[in-house]
């Protein structure tokens, strides 16, 4: 009867520590930061070299979109400063002049921002 | 009008709190008259509930758009359909919806328990009334769907188009019987602990309820699938979206339970356990709303911020802090009759069964909550997203695939190794077969090839379960073949209802995994342009330019051809709804068993279109999946003939 108890302790804690170690590999491989747009101006260029995430506003005249080559361009800003972003591909359809978004996405230093997601936050109307 | 709807969802608040109350003393002092009352309140509470949600549909069908709600999601020019399901299109009318729901299936409750568990129907009834109360009082107090404006807009702003699709009429309200329906096992759940009767008759009631919401709660998720894949233009169907992980987490919890109470029935095992399942796949469904509501973490679906997440969680601690009080309490006599025989038996591959699935749920509110517990402890604001929800469940749900396949072999209570090794081997060997030539075609991706081998060792366990059993009735009883198979089934409806709820579970792991084979290409064509992608030929044909009532179309005509022979002309839209000021876009699907082409109009200009094309292999038997899922489920929940069938099994064994 105690061995039996032991062995379902055993394999308990077997079973626990693939669960812990795949989450934490999981956030380890897979975690993105999220940035301000002057947070992102105010790191080391070398720290980038990663995916990150960057929250701001669509600045109303700043965009220039090629529909044929599916290029996007804009300024993204926040109260203090402003990135210049570049993406290509679908633009999703609540993309805005004016609307908050996050771009995912690297940032190439000198205010280059390359986006490889746009997420707006869209004001879905359902709640 | 409106007065009728605020005044109902008033009444139906002192009501439920009236019904609540009296239901819990009269039990406590034996009084039958008092809990009498208290079912006539609950029936009440739905008499005005209904009027209620009547008056609701009455403004929206007769465009009232004084009332502020009315005039938020509908317009002159919105469908009928849509104009009536715009009554869970926003928040108010969801808690409408949900409180409906709920008095619904209180008093369904109250009237099946009307001759039985006497002793444990009021402290049920005190339960879901007091989540009645909850919802009631946020329409009395905090968001009343009745507001009215002191003048009359000429028109509404319309309903959102991405929810102009059949998938709203269906995908909400599934998902909101399924989340209201696991409040009441928690009620049962509750009842039991509070009485101390924590035998055999509140486990058979929970878990028939348990199964009828886990249909819905698998019904709702699949349509919201669905309709994320037709509607969102994306591609894909999941997101791991916070939205979607609070519907995800109660489902998977709900999972658990309806695999560990058979433990419980079978050996009298694991009674805190289920407890503990069946409170939190409850307290999930306010976490879910919670999380979707307070602004906390940001989701694609950005919903309506306010006050009202926070009431949620108000409500989820004391729900919380409530049943673990109750269950602490009771912890003397919830000791279990057995231990684990063995660990090759049945009951140990349940009990890995669970601690699979909790671990999926766990992982999925860890990921969930990440963003707050790094911002928390680091300062720095950190997010997870389908990579990490990827690389942490794939090597879990393909551990819950190789037990569906291993549970059938293994008796309860100790298999012998050898019994187990005899059987093991024709599927195992099949797998890693299968497996074989896979890797042989090309398939060299680690967990895809796992994934194909252990769908190939569960289907044949599958069809084996199937196969002797018949062959046995055949030769038993001397039924035919098909009579055999049919009565195999409907006289083991659980054992082989499951069964068929695994076989789409298959299904949509074959599916799930041929997602690493999706492929995606963006092209300019221009009129006439011929375009390959893989065996697909897609020629653009014309685009069109056209106005109707409620809205401007853009739509490029394609003419799909498969080595060479025209299969399909697809439509791709872009839509600009005259009430929104955002594009809308209408993709269009190609769908063979083997794979879907999925087309986006991405741009266009006067000679040219834009498109974003992709080759999503074998997503149709996701669907297919999920019916099956369905059509198990159903068998499992197909009512007993019990008098019958039981007779006729003592008869067989005195035979």
């Amino acid at each position: 009867m105690k061995k039996r108890k032991v062995k379902i302790f055993i394999i308990s804690l077997v079973t626990l520590s693939i669960f812990g170690y795949l989450i934490y590999a999981g956030i380890r491989d897979t975690m993105t930061y999220y940035l301000t747009v002057s947070e992102v101006l105010a790191k080391p260029l070398q720290s980038f070299e990663e995916v990150v995430r960057v929250g701001g506003n669509v600045y109303a005249d700043s965009v220039k979109w090629d529909a044929k080559d599916l290029r996007l361009y804009f300024k993204m800003k926040d109260e203090k400063a402003s990135l210049n972003v570049e993406y290509r591909g679908v633009v999703p359809d609540s993309f805005k002049p004016g609307r908050e978004v996050i771009l995912e996405g690297v940032y190439r230093g000198e205010g280059k921002f390359i986006a490889t997601t746009i997420m707006p936050k869209c004001a879905s109307k359902y709640e | 009008m409106t007065e009728i709807g605020y005044y109902s969802v008033l009444t139906a608040f002192f009501l439920s709190g009236y019904s609540a109350l009296i239901a819990f003393f009269g039990i406590r002092g034996r009084k039958g008259n008092l809990v009498a009352s208290a079912e006539n309140a609950a029936y009440a509470v739905f008499g005005f509930l209904t009027i209620a949600s009547f008056v609701l549909i009455y403004a929206l069908v007769t465009r009232d758009f004084q009332i502020e709600y009315v005039a938020r999601y509908t317009s002159n020019g919105l469908p009928m359909t849509y104009t009536i399901a715009a009554f869970y299109a926003g928040q108010k009318g969801s808690l409408l919806l949900w409180g409906w729901l709920l008095s619904i299936f209180a008093a369904i409750v109250t009237f099946q328990n009307r001759k039985k568990n006497r002793e444990l129907l009021p402290y049920v009834l005190t339960v879901l009334m007091t989540v009645t109360m909850f919802f009631t009082f946020l329409m009395v107090f905090v968001t009343n769907p009745f507001e009215t404006f002191n003048y009359r807009p000429p028109d509404g702003q319309g309903l959102n188009p991405l929810l102009q699709n059949p998938g709203m009429l269906f995908h909400p309200p599934t998902l909101f019987i399924g989340y209201v329906g696991l409040t009441v096992p928690f009620g049962f759940a509750i009842a039991a602990l509070i009485t101390g009767r924590l035998d055999a008759v509140w486990i058979k009631t929970t878990r028939k309820w348990t199964i009828v919401a886990w249909f819905f709660l698998t019904a709702g998720n699949m349509l919201g699938m669905e309709w994320a894949y037709v509607e969102l233009g994306w591609g894909g169907y999941w997101a791991w979206d916070p939205v979607e992980n609070a519907s995800f987490m109660p489902w998977i919890i709900a999972t658990a339970y309806l695999h560990s109470v058979m433990i419980q029935e079978k050996r009298g095992m694991l009674k805190v356990w289920n407890i503990v399942l069946i409170i939190f796949s409850f307290l999930m469904t306010l976490f879910g709303t919670f999380i979707t509501r307070s602004g906390l973490i940001a989701s694609v679906h950005s919903f309506g911020e306010s006050s009202l997440g926070w009431i949620f969680l108000i409500f989820l601690i004391a729900s919380l802090l409530i049943s673990l009080t109750l269950l602490i309490r009771r912890l003397p006599q919830l000791k279990s009759k057995n231990q684990l025989d063995s660990f090759l038996s049945k009951e140990s591959s349940f009990l890995y069964n669970n601690l699979l699935l909790v671990g999926i749920a766990f992982t999925v509110l860890w990921g969930t909550l990440f963003p707050i517990i790094s911002e928390a402890i680091r300062g720095v604001k950190i997010t997870v997203g389908p990579p990490f929800f990827n690389a942490v469940i794939t090597p879990i749900g393909l551990g819950l695939l190789f037990l569906m396949g291993i549970c059938p072999l293994i008796a309860w209570r100790r298999s012998s190794v050898s019994n187990f090794l005899k059987k093991f081997f024709i599927p195992s060997t099949a797998a890693v077969a299968g497996a074989f030539v896979l890797f042989i075609v090309g398939i060299r991706l680690f967990y895809t090839l796992i994934s194909y081998a252990l769908c190939i060792f569960v289907l044949i366990t599958l069809f084996f379960e199937f196969f002797y059993g018949t062959r046995t009735r055949h030769s038993v009883f001397k039924e035919g073949y098909h009579k055999a198979l049919w009565n195999l089934v409907v006289r083991n409806k659980r054992r082989y209802g499951g069964y068929v709820v695994h076989f789409g579970v298959v299904l949509v792991f074959i599916s799930l995994s041929a997602n690493t084979f999706n492929l995606e290409k963006q092209i300019t064509l221009k009129k006439g342009e011929l375009f390959s992608f893989k065996e697909y030929k897609i020629r653009y044909d014309s685009l069109v330019n056209y106005p109707t009532a409620i809205k401007h179309v853009v739509a490029a005509t394609l003419s799909i051809f498969n080595n060479e022979h025209k299969v399909a002309v697809l439509v791709p839209e872009k839509t600009l709804f005259k009430s929104q000021e955002q594009p809308t876009t209408e993709v269009a699907i190609h769908t063979t068993l083997k794979e879907d082409l999925y087309v986006i109009l991405a741009g266009y200009g006067e000679d040219w279109i834009t498109l974003k094309v992709l080759i999503n292999p074998l997503v149709v038997w996701l669907w297919i999946g999920g019916v099956v899922m369905g059509l198990g489920t159903l068998i499992v929940m197909l009512p007993d003939r019990r008098g019958q069938s039981e007779s006729k099994r003592k008869s067989v064994v005195r035979f």
